[in-house]
């Protein structure tokens, strides 16, 4: 019973914080545009449409990225997600056949429901967003932001981190861009090389 | 080519893509983004060439080798850090490129993201025209 009334007394500060916190006021508006975006796809049974709500989805996965201040992950966004991978999905629209048979049932829509349902409850153990007490704050992100003008000297600390503290893991990333190219050349070039 | 859409993505968004692209790779350490946004906008400049001007200029036969320029932007990468380990240094580390420290991580950092822009610019460009 206790716990029950721990639980309210969290979702009336949590909705007082969203009414009086503009930003994460516009941060909600655009997910609920996501989850009704995700609601048409599951229900659509065009592929033409599936991509349109994909291409739809991930728009507003950007402004929310540029509201949470993280830009550069936003322009990563806006140009693989939403442009480039769906000009991809449509290139290969064109080549197959168009229509889909909806096998969705209100069934599973329900399963999905309860399940997300049950990780929304779990998130009131998460850190607030931008909270300087947090773990990931204390430990190795007060060593970057402390020495990185004096070790490197440059103004912008994720630059620093990405290009120099962190090289190795940037070079893994580039090795993915080639193994990616790589695999598709070999898959697709396999029958003409024949 | 005669669709207004079309008419003015080819004249305004084309050379803004190359102008925005082009500013995060010389202003890599000042702004948000690096390399990569640099790089992919540069292949979505490429991409959008190929699709309004198909008609007028082969594309596909510019990108013949995109494959093996990824690999050399992933060279291009490696070896800075290879060559720390020729002069004693620890792999990736880029104190051996200057006796300056500020001007070694400098020209580092600058080196790698060249590698970086010119391996995600072709590697994307690359699975684009292969799809088609």
């Amino acid at each position: 019973m206790s716990k029950f009334i721990n639980y309210l007394t969290f979702m009336k500060d949590a909705s007082f914080r969203l009414i009086f916190d503009q930003e994460i006021l516009i941060i909600t508006i655009f997910l609920l545009i996501i989850l009704s975006c995700v609601f048409l796809l599951i229900m659509s049974t065009s592929l033409l449409q599936n991509i349109i709500y994909l291409s739809c989805c991930s728009l507003c996965l950007v402004l929310i990225y540029l509201f949470l201040d993280a830009p550069d992950v936003a322009m990563t966004e806006a140009a693989i997600n939403c442009c480039l991978s769906t000009i991809i999905l449509l290139l290969v629209l064109k080549k197959i056949d168009n229509k889909i048979v909806n096998n969705v049932k209100l069934s599973h829509l329900f399963g999905f429901m309860f399940i997300s349902c049950l990780l929304v409850f779990y998130t009131k153990d998460l850190v607030d967003i931008g909270d300087s007490s947090s773990p990931a704050q204390q430990h190795l992100g007060k060593f970057y932001l402390e020495n990185t003008a004096s070790n490197i000297g440059i103004p912008s600390v994720v630059a620093a981190i990405l290009a120099s503290y962190r090289g190795f893991d940037t070079m893994g990333e580039t090795l993915v861009i080639v193994t990616a190219v790589v695999a598709i050349k070999f898959v697709l070039n396999y029958k003409s090389e024949q | 080519m005669n669709s207004f859409i079309l008419r003015f993505a080819s004249v305004f968004l084309l050379p803004l893509i190359f102008l925005v692209s082009f500013y995060i790779f010389i202003n890599g350490e000042i702004s948000p983004g690096g390399g990569f946004q640099s790089g992919a906008l540069m292949a979505i400049f490429i991409v959008a060439c190929d699709l309004i001007l198909a008609d007028k200029i082969k594309f596909i036969e510019l990108v013949k080798n995109n494959h093996k320029i990824t690999m050399f932007g992933f060279a291009v990468y490696f070896f800075t850090g290879f060559f720390a380990l020729v002069f004693g240094y620890n792999f990736l580390d880029y104190d051996y490129i200057a006796r300056d420290i500020h001007l070694a991580q400098s020209i580092g950092i600058i080196l790698i993201e060249v590698g970086v822009t010119i391996a995600v610019s072709s590697g994307l460009t690359a699975i684009y025209f292969s799809f088609k």
